[in-house]
């Protein structure tokens, strides 16, 4: 069977998943709200501290304070296990 | 709508760029920022100051004589450029003179056309907010001449009437020109209104020009404590901030009250320093991260109303340069893409012109002619 478009890239069999990701970016962008993180920041933030670079570097690179690269730091320890991990996944995943 | 460029020295700029003072870096904690322009300051009579190779390798370097104090004389001019060629940057800049005349800047455009032929840097051509329309007819004429047209702004403080200058003077030049837009000398706290009463913190540098650096000229000491309120980015004094916080509400970023961050001691003043430093840090990287997408959101949240039009029309230029002047929009004729422009300058909304500007992309790449082009995008805006 053909799927239908109602609207745009959106299909009917596409439509739950996209009703998803819309929740989860919600979700997420209440938690950055919640904490004062910039999401596009945080996406970056992640993929290079999975890199393995320090905090200077971090700065350098994202072209920020350094303090404001601790800030993060202390926030993301200070967060519930289960939004640290909301987080990571969702930037990790935009970034693919 | 960040990208990447390659300078004429083989450096990779990402644009717009945050032109870093050195002092800027040092106030960071960092001894760089990659892909970011320095901006290494001297006064016109001075040596520029030495910049370290990690430093220099990682940035792009524009050693800048400041001459706005100074009457504009030949000998200065040369003096200045000269000590450029010789120095270690990547950009040369013929500087902005106090009240220049259309003579100089004309003295200054041949002098660029010298240069162009005898270096690989690329070459700014600097003038003033006020400049007049037939001093920029000519500096277009002459666009052949240099890389990048820099809009020497000045202020610590900025208002209505002078952002209206320098807004109309940046679209004027990216559209005749289309060439990189930087603005020098820029304040990031605006007047609200039409009042000079109630100020801002508007750092919206990166969604108008290519590039900036914020003016290094301090403003008059205030009389009274003020500070930037992080919820609406508004600079209030301490009855002010009660309006909207109680006395005991802990301020993020430095994790005390509102009153002791009022109070008068030197800890406090080093408090109140820090705070602004991080709050106007973050206000930056929101900024930076704007898309066309959540433009307008932004617009309507953080921008005074009588700035809005302003920078959503320097925001839609820039979207259509930078569109219309890739490599593979070429095998139109300048007269075509001027067309197209115009076609594409009717839609006020910048989610809705990418949008459009996504859906020719691909008939771009089959070289439909440009009729067909406007046609799809008149029929995309009526829906």
């Amino acid at each position: 069977m053909t799927d239908k478009f109602i609207y745009n890239d959106v299909t009917i069999s596409n439509m739950a998943e996209l009703m998803c990701e819309l929740k989860e970016e919600q979700e997420i962008s209440q938690i950055c709200k919640d904490h004062s993180l910039n999401m596009a920041l945080l996406k970056n933030f992640f993929v290079l501290a999975s890199k393995g670079f320090n905090n200077a570097e971090l700065a350098q690179k994202l072209g920020v304070h350094r303090v404001t690269v601790q800030r993060y730091c202390h926030e993301l320890r200070n967060m519930e296990q289960s939004k640290h991990e909301k987080l990571f996944y969702f930037a990790l995943r935009r970034e693919k | 709508m960040r990208q990447d460029v390659n300078t004429g020295t083989g450096k990779t700029l990402n644009i717009p760029t945050r032109m870093f003072k050195p002092s800027d870096l040092s106030d960071m904690q960092v001894d760089f920022v990659e892909k970011q322009m320095l901006f290494n300051k001297a006064k016109y009579n001075e040596q520029f100051p030495e910049v370290g190779e990690e430093t220099s390798n990682s940035m792009p370097v524009i050693n800048y004589p400041d001459c706005s104090n100074v009457q504009f004389s030949e000998n200065i001019l040369a003096d200045v450029v000269g000590k450029q060629f010789n120095a270690s940057g990547d950009f040369i800049i013929l500087p902005y003179f106090k009240d220049e005349t259309e003579y100089d800047i004309g003295v200054k455009l041949s002098l660029a056309k010298r240069l162009k032929a005898q270096t690989e840097k690329e070459i700014i051509m600097e003038i003033s907010y006020k400049t007049e329309k037939t001093v920029m007819d000519r500096i277009v004429s002459s666009s052949e001449d240099f890389d990048c047209v820099s809009i020497f702004y000045g202020v610590h403080f900025g208002r209505f009437p002078s952002f209206q200058k320098i807004c109309e003077r940046i679209v004027y030049l990216r559209r005749e020109t289309g060439k990189k837009v930087f603005c020098t000398g820029v304040p990031l706290m605006f007047s609200e209104d039409r009042k000079v009463v109630n100020s801002v913190l508007l750092p919206i540098w990166d969604l108008v020009c290519d590039g900036w650096v914020k003016n290094w000229r301090r403003g008059g000491g205030a009389t009274e404590i003020r500070l930037i309120d992080f919820v609406d980015k508004k600079n209030k004094n301490l009855m002010e901030w009660l309006k909207s916080h109680t006395y005991g509400e802990e301020v993020k970023y430095v994790n005390v009250s509102v009153c002791s961050l009022f109070q008068d001691g030197k800890d406090d003043s080093q408090r109140r320093e820090i705070y602004t430093k991080m709050l106007v840090d973050e206000e930056l990287n929101e900024v930076a991260s704007i898309t066309p997408t959540n433009m307008e959101e932004y617009m309507i949240r953080r921008c005074p109303p009588i700035y809005q039009t302003l920078v959503l029309t320097s925001y839609i230029e820039k979207l259509i340069q930078r569109n219309t002047r890739k490599e593979s929009w070429s095998i139109y004729n300048r007269d075509e893409l001027n067309l197209l422009a115009d076609c594409l300058r009717k839609t006020f909304s910048p989610k809705a012109l990418e949008k459009e500007i996504m859906s020719i992309e691909s008939m771009v790449e089959e070289k439909v002619p440009v009729e067909m082009l406007i046609t799809t995008v008149n029929k995309l805006r009526m829906g």
